[in-house]
């Protein structure tokens, strides 16, 4: 573990807990009894998990790249459930402890604070139902993205409101100031997301100069900036991009960079997948365009020391490594590398001719691993699993550096077979895909 | 194999915080192992409407949200008692948070409580009839 990565652990474990701790200091209220008062700081604690969900998705480059981005909105997937289930705690002790102090639940009757409290954990229970079974309950992703962020952004505020309404606990101006300053800090950071950061999008267009069909359903999509200077990235980072939109309505996507940093020019390869994607090779060339990146960790440049690169790739997850092939080819790398691309059939392999290319000039081993290969096919079949690793990789792989991207049964059998292989895990190098 | 971490980070956070809600509660003063019952006064016949009529008031206002009678309602301020502490016109100043108690109470309190002054003298007078009897 970094310095920095246990810097941020630290900022994250303060932002949960000293909300808490405050409670403590000072002069304490009276008591109510140990589960009136356990029930109350669950409370307490269930509303600052919720607040640090909006500093763990502003997509705050510093306190993100220790971990990859990836990983940070895959935790704030895991807190945001548990912190829902502390508020369920709470209100449900409450309703079988106390059943008089609600006040009923007619909001005409009921105290407003209560309502408030109480709108904010359907609110709360609907965005993470609607977030944990998205694709399922068929929400499209555009959709859901707003209505996530709004309905959010609405039980955080009502749960604020609940808290400053029936607040025993801040009968002092310290523990007041230091709630309502925590308060306001989630409200700018909603600020921040949805009208700073678009703002600053905004003033930073990029517009479409290619649009370029590949192999298996993928296209090159570049990007060339307006006024501006670009973007620095690592290769193997990806970026959110909006085509057409403005940064505002917030109709953006996560993509892999595909081309190699140093260039105005920015490439992305995409594949036709769903409902923004299956329409991508009809982007109008000069469309405008609003680039936020570059994101993620999974890149050779965090590992430059490494005695070679084995790249394991499958279907969409060629982008980043295209990227990282291009660079190494730029920069005319001497080491030795590796790129198990697993695919149907080889037709469909998308950068195949420019994988070849790229091997005849840097000293990379390019294996095509085909489940469906013809019957003629005299390489790989199947998986990449451990088999076909052993019989390609030296007896020296743990000096190698693993990137390992493509849909996540892939990436499971390739760490399990890595790991059977005596390849220490701190190499294996992998993205999380699907952040929705 | 980043996402085992993640997972466990996030348990871990929710555990630290059930352990220290539950150790923070043990140290707040308990006031409120209530009484099983609450004893009350024998009530002169004259007087049992008036005091149910406090009674209804009692519910219809929601005053459990912040007080508690035998052990119902919020435990952080149990009524308990409060008919032999208070005489008839304590109980009214407190329960309208009148200016010779306002200052006994946090400014947010008084303000909620002097909201109740709206409930008009006879309510009033059937509230404090039906608090007199918390012995």
């Amino acid at each position: 573990m970094t310095r920095s990565s246990l810097t941020w652990l630290l900022v994250y474990l303060a932002l949960v807990f000293v909300p808490l701790l405050v409670l403590m200091t000072g002069d304490l209220p009276r008591g109510g009894g140990f589960w009136w008062d356990f029930s109350m700081l669950l409370g307490y604690a269930g509303l600052s998990m919720m607040g640090v969900q909006f500093a763990l998705t502003a997509r705050f480059r510093r306190a993100t790249a220790p971990f990859g981005i990836d990983l940070i909105y895959y935790f704030h997937r895991y807190l945001a459930v548990i912190g829902f289930l502390l508020i369920l705690l709470h209100v449900a002790i409450v309703a079988v402890v106390f059943p008089q102090v609600g006040g009923g639940l007619d909001p005409r009757s009921a105290p407003w604070y209560m309502t408030a409290g109480r709108v904010a954990v359907v609110l709360f229970g609907v965005v993470i139902v609607s977030s944990l079974w998205r694709k399922p309950l068929r929400i499209e992703y555009d959709a859901w993205r707003l209505w996530h962020g709004l309905l959010s952004s609405v039980a955080l505020l009502l749960s604020v409101a609940h808290v400053v309404g029936s607040a025993h606990y801040l009968n002092e101006p310290l523990k007041r100031w230091v709630w309502m300053a925590l308060a306001l800090f989630w409200l700018l950071l909603i600020a921040h997301v949805r009208l700073v950061r678009p703002w600053l999008s905004l003033r930073r267009p990029w517009r479409v100069v290619e649009v370029r069909k590949e192999a298996g359903r993928t296209w090159s999509i570049a990007v060339e900036p307006t006024g501006h200077d670009g973007m620095d990235f690592h290769p193997g980072q990806f970026a959110w991009l909006s085509l057409g939109r403005s940064p505002y309505a917030l109709k953006e996507h996560p993509f892999s960079i595909a081309s190699a940093p140093g260039a105005r020019r920015l490439e992305f390869a995409i594949k036709e997948l769903g409902d923004f994607t299956n329409r991508i090779g009809q982007t109008p060339l000069d469309q405008v365009a609003y680039v936020d990146g570059p994101y993620g960790n999974f890149s050779i440049d965090r590992h430059p020391r490494a005695a070679g690169y084995v790249f394991i790739a499958g279907g969409v997850g060629a982008a980043p490594v295209m990227s990282m092939l291009r660079t190494l080819a730029a920069r005319s790398d001497t080491r030795r590398h590796w790129l198990f691309y697993g695919n149907r059939v080889l037709e469909i392999a998308a950068f195949r001719e420019e994988i070849q290319a790229i091997a005849g000039r840097i000293r990379l081993e390019v294996v095509h691993v085909l489940t469906e290969p013809p019957p003629d096919w005299q390489g790989e079949r199947g998986f990449v699993d451990r088999e076909v690793l052993m019989r390609h990789l030296p007896a020296d792989r743990s000096e190698l550096d693993y990137f390992v991207c493509g849909p996540t049964p892939m990436i499971r059998l390739a760490e399990r077979s890595l790991r059977a292989l005596g390849v220490p895990l701190s190499r294996v190098h992998s993205e999380i895909f699907d952040l929705a | 194999m980043r996402e085992p971490w993640a997972r466990r980070l996030a348990i871990l956070t929710g555990v630290l915080v059930l352990g220290l809600s539950a150790l923070i509660a043990t140290r707040f003063e308990a006031s409120a192992d209530a009484p099983a019952a609450a004893a009350t006064r024998p009530v002169p016949a004259a007087d049992l409407e008036q005091v149910a009529r406090g009674a209804e008031v009692f519910a219809r206002e929601g005053c459990a949200g912040c007080h508690s009678i035998a052990g119902d309602g919020n435990p952080r301020n149990p009524l308990d008692g409060v008919g032999a502490r208070l005489g008839a016109d304590e109980l009214l100043h407190w329960t309208v948070g009148a200016p010779e108690v306002a200052d006994r109470m946090s400014r947010r309190t008084a303000m909620m409580k002097q909201g109740y002054a709206d409930l008009g003298e006879t309510d009033l007078d059937a509230l404090v009839a039906f608090l007199a009897t918390l012995r």
